[in-house]
């Protein structure tokens, strides 16, 4: 039990770490979401990045503390506001961009907020049966492999985007050999 | 002190995918940049006046091409930087309906050519066609490479730059096939 606990506490960890490191790079994505919900364009721009910084508090805490009543109850918490801004996009009749991994991902609020709520809930249940209590020694080198996954998980996209780069630039020098031909 | 440089490590890697994001978006720019002036994947066409409507074979190319109800000739040269990145993208076998062109300089740099990129096997089944002394070309009336013509009925319909592999892929012909009855 300790080491599906442990498992799904990290999992969890992982998810936050992604989703907060993806809004931080570009948190304008946010805003407009934030806007769609019904939120002023001066309070957007002040909780948009109020956003990751507790996505990845909460998923510093469930590394080294996922004993913690406290950190449990902010997973809840967190997973509960996604819900709820599912729920509002869901009464809205246009769709309404997730922004939940920044520019990245093109999902739109809705359903999936709501569905994913009950899954925090069942792992936050799972930590909580496991009585998991890392040692800081322990603790920090989880955090630092979740870390390096959620880095080179993030890696992909930059490669992908300069091989696409550079296929595009070898294309234009061939045609700017061609142009003054014509 | 191994405790804290574990937290260091994790909080530099999240540091990391925090820039890895930025990087995307950076190349995100830049290919909406090119996109709008108008240097991305833009195909050129090719006026082929009085070799449209002939034989394939009239001009050098294989006799298979003179029966076939669709297929895509392609020219590359040895000396450009486009056609090696095309060759470089090429599957293996190549795919039905393309047929290759390579202009060389000499047979040793058409050889050389083939080994880098794997296209011996094409060479012997006769799926390329090696143009040394550029006679093909001259004969079409061809100076700029890559270039693909399309072939349809056996006819040498229409002709086309090709500035990249993701152009290529998109032009190749694909045969639609009926359903099968009952």
């Amino acid at each position: 039990m300790a080491l599906l606990g442990t498992a799904v506490a990290l999992v969890m960890a992982a998810v936050l770490f992604f989703a907060a490191v993806a809004k931080v790079a570009s948190s304008a994505p946010l805003v407009d979401t934030l806007e769609r919900l019904g939120l002023t364009p001066f309070l957007a721009r002040a909780a948009a990045p109020l956003v990751p910084w507790a996505e990845l508090t909460v998923g510093v805490a469930v590394v080294f503390r996922p004993d913690s009543v406290a950190v449990q109850m902010g997973v809840v918490i967190l997973a509960g506001c996604f819900a709820i801004a599912g729920l509002l996009a869901f009464r809205l009749k246009e769709p309404v961009p997730c922004s939940c991994f920044g520019t990245g991902g093109g999902g739109k609020l809705g359903s999936r907020q709501t569905i994913a709520f009950f899954l925090w809930a069942a792992g936050v249940v799972v930590v909580r049966r496991a009585h998991i209590a890392p040692a800081l020694d322990v603790g920090a080198a989880q955090f630092a492999a979740v870390a390096l996954s959620i880095a080179a998980a993030r890696a992909v996209a930059p490669v992908r985007l300069w091989i696409e780069g550079r296929g595009d630039r070898l294309s234009a020098r061939e045609m700017y050999a061609w142009l003054p031909s014509r | 002190m191994a405790t804290i440089a574990l937290i260091v490590a994790g909080v530099l890697a999240l540091l990391v995918a925090v820039l890895f994001g930025a990087l995307a978006e950076m190349y995100r720019d830049i290919r909406q940049m090119r996109d709008a002036i108008g240097i991305l994947d833009r195909p050129l066409p090719i006026d082929i006046g009085n070799v449209a409507h002939t034989s394939p074979r009239a001009h050098g190319l294989p006799r298979a091409l003179d029966s076939a109800a669709s297929a895509l000739v392609l020219f590359l040269s040895d000396r450009c930087g486009t056609c090696r990145q095309l060759a470089a993208g090429l599957s293996r076998p190549l795919p039905d309906g393309l047929w290759l062109v390579l202009e060389a300089r000499s047979e040793g740099s058409a050889a050389s050519f083939l080994d880098r990129y794997g296209l011996s096997d094409e060479a012997r089944n006769g799926r390329l066609v090696l143009d040394v002394a550029g006679d093909i070309a001259t004969r079409i009336g061809l100076q700029t490479t890559p270039v693909a013509f399309r072939v349809e009925n056996g006819l040498l319909i229409q002709a086309t730059t090709v500035p990249s592999s993701r152009y290529l892929v998109s032009i190749l012909p694909e045969p639609i096939r009926l359903r099968e009855a009952g």
